[in-house]
């Protein structure tokens, strides 16, 4: 057994444990991704870093030595963690109204976490399939609006007018647009409630728009 | 204390306002202030789709939306000939009279009885308790308290269970005593001050607190001075808005007379609770007894809820479609703090041509003003010390209970 502080909380586990099993034992969180536990602990996604004597090392792969001094939190991992998704993200084929995982997504509850807009709210909203108002022909903004909400205007049924404002990723504008094309929605009514809340329209989107709609 | 001025920043009010009090030779003049910036709504509408106009209609504020938004789909329906069944109309009115409940315990407990007492820790702790318990069965009906779309013109978009309807019904009755208590706690400690109200004259729906109705294309005004149909294209004839150059809102007169809408306008027009002679004459005669109004009806609106909701449990509510493409329409409700209008003319494309939104804190802004400028003078031949004045100024703006997002909606653009 071996003796180490997490947040100055002093916990004793076994000479092979990794650092996250320690910061579970002191009964704090890091947040993760990629970790499985008895499964997966490859430390790819770099999302469970945390200071190990001051060195910053992923918790889920880090072996825990005897006086290890570990910090679960402080400006610098949360920089850290939130720069790592965000490039995690930005590989990711953003494609909320149609994947299945919804509300079970990983992603999306780590980007309310960390606080990165780059989710949209169809991550959240409970209607599927046929029940999905873009698939029903009305232009909801779900798919093109920032998650967070928890979808309450979907869930009650009505649209989503786009509240939030925009998710910043071009590439969800663009699955978005080609979503709304593919459903037969007019460029004048997306565009009619697209300036309810974004009265100026990014010079980008409206190119998408333009680019999508012109076939 | 011949000549002063006085600016009164006001705290515990919605939004942000100022009271100016001139005191030059003996002449007083009061100025009500709104000091929010302009935000034109009324425009932001205009060129949209009719359904889309109730959700940006419901943003003009965040205490009460619902009110704004009914308004909204109300006018919509009358302007497009839509007409709603009786579980919809009734459901709307269960959640407007909600609202109007969560709004009377804030202002009461926090924002008004602050100048009357100390406020005692369990009062506040029941009145967090009950605005929660008012909330969540708003939450069932509206989905939530700020900005709701349960439905569009035409009715509700998903039906309400009723098993959810039964739980709401089983807590309000719940926390209807403890309504009763915090009632019964206000109306001993608040000890309006005498003055006398310099325009007497009030205005609230003939038909609260049933739903309002139109009675052949109409709605029916009550007032001391008689009944008023008022509908699309005779409300401007009665309702005149005028933009004073020291406030970012608007005034309004009703027929050319200063006059006060809100609960004590309610309980006068309709007579809905019996009450004594000299509680009526205090009533009628003081503008501070708004508080006591609103504490009253309060208390019969708890008991009023339930009853409704028990008469629509497990009646599922209808959707009605439109049957002509464009028209005017115009409609009334009694919001929170009065009566609240909206009117809309649809054009046949299905988009809102124009919009006009009149608001409580509109119409009764040149009420707070007369009123004021009768205390000033009293207080003033009485020889009181300015802070005196500023004390009792406040409390009489304050007890009117204005709400300035909503009163700054539209201005003019010359």
């Amino acid at each position: 057994m071996v003796k180490v502080k997490v947040n100055n909380v002093e916990v004793e586990v076994p000479q092979e444990s990794y650092i996250i099993d320690a910061v579970e034992k002191a009964g704090f969180k890091v947040p993760l991704l990629c970790y499985l536990q008895g499964l997966f602990n490859e430390a790819t996604c770099r999302i469970c870093v945390v200071k190990a004597n001051g060195r910053v090392v992923p918790a889920c792969r880090y072996p825990v030595q005897e006086g290890m001094n570990i910090t679960t939190s402080d400006d610098e991992l949360e920089k850290m963690r939130k720069i790592n998704f965000e490039l995690l993200l930005a590989t990711h084929n953003i494609h909320c109204w149609d994947c299945y995982r919804k509300s079970t997504c990983t992603l999306s509850s780590l980007s309310k976490e960390l606080g990165v807009e780059g989710i949209p709210v169809c991550s959240e909203c409970p209607l599927y399939g046929d029940e999905c108002l873009v698939n029903q022909g009305i232009p909801c903004l779900g798919p093109l609006t920032v998650s967070g909400c928890d979808a309450e205007c979907t869930r009650q049924g009505a649209l989503c007018i786009g509240c939030r404002g925009f998710v910043s990723s071009r590439d969800v504008w663009r699955n978005a647009i080609k979503f709304y094309r593919e459903n037969g929605i007019r460029r004048e009514d997306l565009e009619s409630i697209i300036t309810i809340f974004w009265i100026v329209l990014p010079i980008k989107l409206r190119e998408i728009i333009d680019e999508v709609y012109k076939h | 204390m011949t000549s002063y001025r006085l600016e009164l920043e006001l705290d515990r009010v919605a939004g942000e306002s100022k009271v100016n009090v001139y005191l030059v030779n003996g002449e007083v003049r009061v100025e009500y202030a709104s000091q929010l910036s302009e935000r034109l709504l009324e425009r932001l509408v205009v060129g949209r789709e009719y359904r889309y106009a109730p959700y940006i209609v419901a943003r003009i504020c965040g205490v009460c939306s619902h009110a704004h938004f009914w308004a909204s789909n109300l006018a919509i329906e009358n302007a497009l000939g839509i007409e709603v069944d009786e579980v919809t109309a009734e459901l709307r009115d269960i959640c407007n009279k909600l609202q109007i409940i969560e709004n009377h315990l804030v202002h009461l407990i926090f924002l008004a009885l602050p100048d009357y007492c100390e406020l005692e820790p369990e009062v506040i702790t029941k009145a967090i308790k009950v605005r929660e318990i008012v909330k969540n069965a708003l939450n069932t009906i509206c989905g939530r308290l700020s900005s709701p779309q349960p439905y569009t013109p035409g009715g509700f978009i998903k039906e309400i269970s009723r098993l959810h309807i039964e739980k709401t019904i089983k807590s309000i009755e719940e926390s209807t005593p403890i309504v009763d208590e915090i009632i019964e706690y206000v109306l001993s400690r608040v000890n309006p001050p005498s003055v006398n109200d310099p325009s007497p004259i009030y205005l609230a729906l003939s038909s609260f607190p049933e739903k309002s109705v139109p009675i052949n294309g109409s709605y029916v005004l009550v007032s001391n001075e008689g009944y008023f149909n008022i509908n699309e294209e005779n409300y401007l004839n009665y309702f005149n808005e005028v933009k004073p150059s020291y406030s970012n809102s608007k005034a309004c007169v009703f027929n050319g007379k200063i006059f006060f809408v809100g609960a004590r306008a309610r309980l006068l027009a309709n007579k809905y609770v019996e009450l004594d002679s000299e509680l009526l004459e205090i009533l009628r005669s003081n503008p501070y007894s708004n508080i006591v109004a609103k504490a009253i009806e309060t208390r019969y609106l708890m008991r009023d809820i339930t009853y409704r909701l028990r008469s629509i449990c497990g009646r599922a509510p209808r959707r009605n479609t439109p049957s002509k493409k464009n028209g005017k329409g115009l409609s009334v409700i009694e919001a929170p703090r009065g009566l609240l209008i909206h009117y809309y003319e649809v054009d046949e494309n299905g988009k809102i041509k124009s919009a006009n939104i009149i608001t409580p804190t509109v119409m009764f802004a040149k009420h707070v003003e007369a009123a004021a400028e009768t205390l000033v003078r009293r207080l003033n031949n009485e020889g009181n010390e300015t802070s005196t004045l500023t004390k009792y100024v406040e409390m009489l703006v304050r007890s009117y209970d204005p709400c300035i997002p909503c009163a700054v909606h539209v201005v003019k653009v010359s």
